[in-house]
């Protein structure tokens, strides 16, 4: 799951000091099979759904 | 659980990076900043005012009446409907590309919008000062109040884009920002935020594992949170290093409350030292975790002291030239420790030095792009033209502007932040992160004091 707008309602106080729109975070999501947080270029797996 | 090899059944390729030019709020602010500036210099060379009326605030009233505040609404009412209009039009349209409804942008905007206009009409009190009333803090308060005693509904929050209005200001402040400062000022800025980040994050990290316990991972992420650019960074070393869900929850809570302490802290802390305006700027910009809470605190500072300029200037090379600029790197580096020493069993692909163009913070390239553009025009007036006529009908539009964008971040910051909803974080994150921030703050104090006095006391 790395849709932005997911991404922000997931983390609490996420958008208070930072965006889930901006350059830093890429593409990254959280990998909700494993609860970790990845970019897709970089591990994926074949539930990954992109934005 | 791990994730086997089993499960990664090939690499996601990254999807087309020219989408980012309309995707990310890092364009759309350079998009949005670039216009600006533009259009001033268009309308000054054209001799048209209309820049300067839409760029009004009223900020620098200095009432004593209430009524005053009124009656300048009411002259002024075309030129702050033209202004509201202008930037709820450019914002609705690229937060609509990006993928916020309109439906939900538009009365949030329209309710920041005229919170703002009551901060800065509390600015522009005759006492204010007096009274420490500085924008930014009012800002921050009020807007606390508001979110955690009323109940604010959380589809607001779509128009309170923290990071989109302090990026579009970043990128104005370049317009106000001489090249030839960023060049002889980068490098002192670049050695004394680069020495600070090794040592607070590196402290972070070894005190987080060796004495506290903590998974690699997080203490990674607690301390590029803590020691390059808050949640920002926090996230970008999450995804570096395949961090847990839960260890981003607590890095969150952290960084944003260790944030709001520093808003009020710092200011007040440099007033009673008594700082030079260039030397607290410098201070905030290694102490403050994220840009929009150090621009705060830099602006409130610049407020109390008489010299926002100064303040301004030193923050801005010190966090976004010295650290922001380079959380791509750091993001790099721990993704190849994570790739090639913590998870070589699992590591699927080796991370790609690309990730470090990937996550580098575009609307810097905004800001140089603003600064070396409005260098070049301004260079070809004499001192008593700039003085007549460049300031007040090219550079002061701009910077009314742009303070409007701040104030809009400012007010955000408050709105967006419930207390009950932050996730509680254990006691040895707690201990590893507030070890890394005290030694932050003071090595961030002894090099802005001691060591570098005599550079950041004289910044203009």
């Amino acid at each position: 799951m790395n849709d932005p707008a997911e991404f922000e309602k997931t983390f609490p106080g996420f958008t208070v000091l930072s965006s889930a729109y901006g350059s830093t975070r890429a593409d990254a999501g959280l990998c909700m099979k494993n609860d970790r947080i990845f970019l897709p270029s970089k591990k994926a797996c074949k539930e990954f759904v992109p934005k | 659980m791990s994730n086997s090899k089993d499960d990664v059944v090939q690499s996601a390729p990254p999807k087309s990076r020219w989408t980012d030019l309309y995707l990310k709020e890092d364009w759309w602010a350079i998009w949005l900043g670039l216009f600006i500036v533009l259009g001033a210099y268009l309308a000054f060379v054209s001799g048209s005012s209309f820049v300067k009326a839409i760029a009004i605030n009223p900020g620098g009233l200095k009432w004593d009446n209430v009524g005053q505040i009124f009656a300048h609404l009411g002259v002024n009412a075309p030129q702050y409907i033209m202004q509201y209009v202008f930037w709820l039009v450019f914002f609705t349209i690229s937060t609509a590309i990006m993928g916020v409804k309109p439906s939900k942008f538009i009365p949030s905007f329209t309710l920041l919008y005229i919170f703002s206009i009551i901060i800065f009409a509390i600015g522009g009190w005759k006492y204010a000062q007096y009274f420490n009333l500085e924008p930014p803090l009012v800002a921050l308060i009020l807007g606390l109040l508001l979110a955690n005693v009323l109940p604010i509904p959380r589809w607001l929050d779509d128009g309170f884009r923290v990071e989109y209005y302090i990026k579009t200001g970043i990128v104005l402040l370049g317009a106000t920002f001489p090249i030839s400062l960023v060049v002889s000022a980068g490098p002192v800025a670049l050695t004394q935020a680069t020495v600070i980040s090794v040592i607070t994050c590196l402290t972070i990290f070894f005190v987080g594992t060796k004495y506290f316990k903590l998974d690699k991972r997080f203490a990674t992420i607690l301390g590029m949170g803590g020691a390059i650019c808050g949640v920002s960074a926090a996230m970008a070393g999450a995804s570096a290093v395949g961090a847990k869900k839960e260890h981003l929850y607590s890095t969150v809570t952290l960084v944003v409350i260790a944030a709001l302490i520093m808003i009020i802290v710092l200011p007040f802390v440099s007033k009673a030292l008594g700082l030079p305006a260039g030397v607290a700027g410098a201070w905030i910009g290694t102490s403050e975790f994220a840009d929009a809470a150090g621009f705060a605190a830099a602006v409130s500072y610049g407020h109390m002291v008489g010299n926002e300029a100064s303040a301004l200037h030193a923050f801005t090379l010190m966090k976004v030239i010295g650290r922001d600029m380079w959380i791509g790197i750091w993001s790099f580096v721990f993704a190849l420790i994570a790739c090639m020493k913590w998870e070589k069993e699992e590591c699927g692909v080796a991370p790609s030095p690309m990730e470090i163009w990937w996550r580098f913070p575009k609307f810097v390239i905004g800001f140089f792009v603003a600064s070396i553009l409005m260098s070049i025009i301004t260079s070809g007036y004499s001192a008593a033209e700039f003085t007549k006529s460049v300031n007040p009908n090219l550079i002061a539009p701009i910077s009314s502007l742009r303070t409007w964008t701040f104030i809009f971040c400012f007010a955000s910051i408050g709105l967006t932040t419930r207390f009950k909803d932050l996730k509680s974080v254990g006691w040895a994150a707690t201990a590893a992160f507030s070890i890394g921030v005290v030694i932050n703050v003071f090595l961030g104090w002894f090099m802005s004091t001691q060591v570098f006095y005599g550079f950041w006391s004289v910044l203009k």
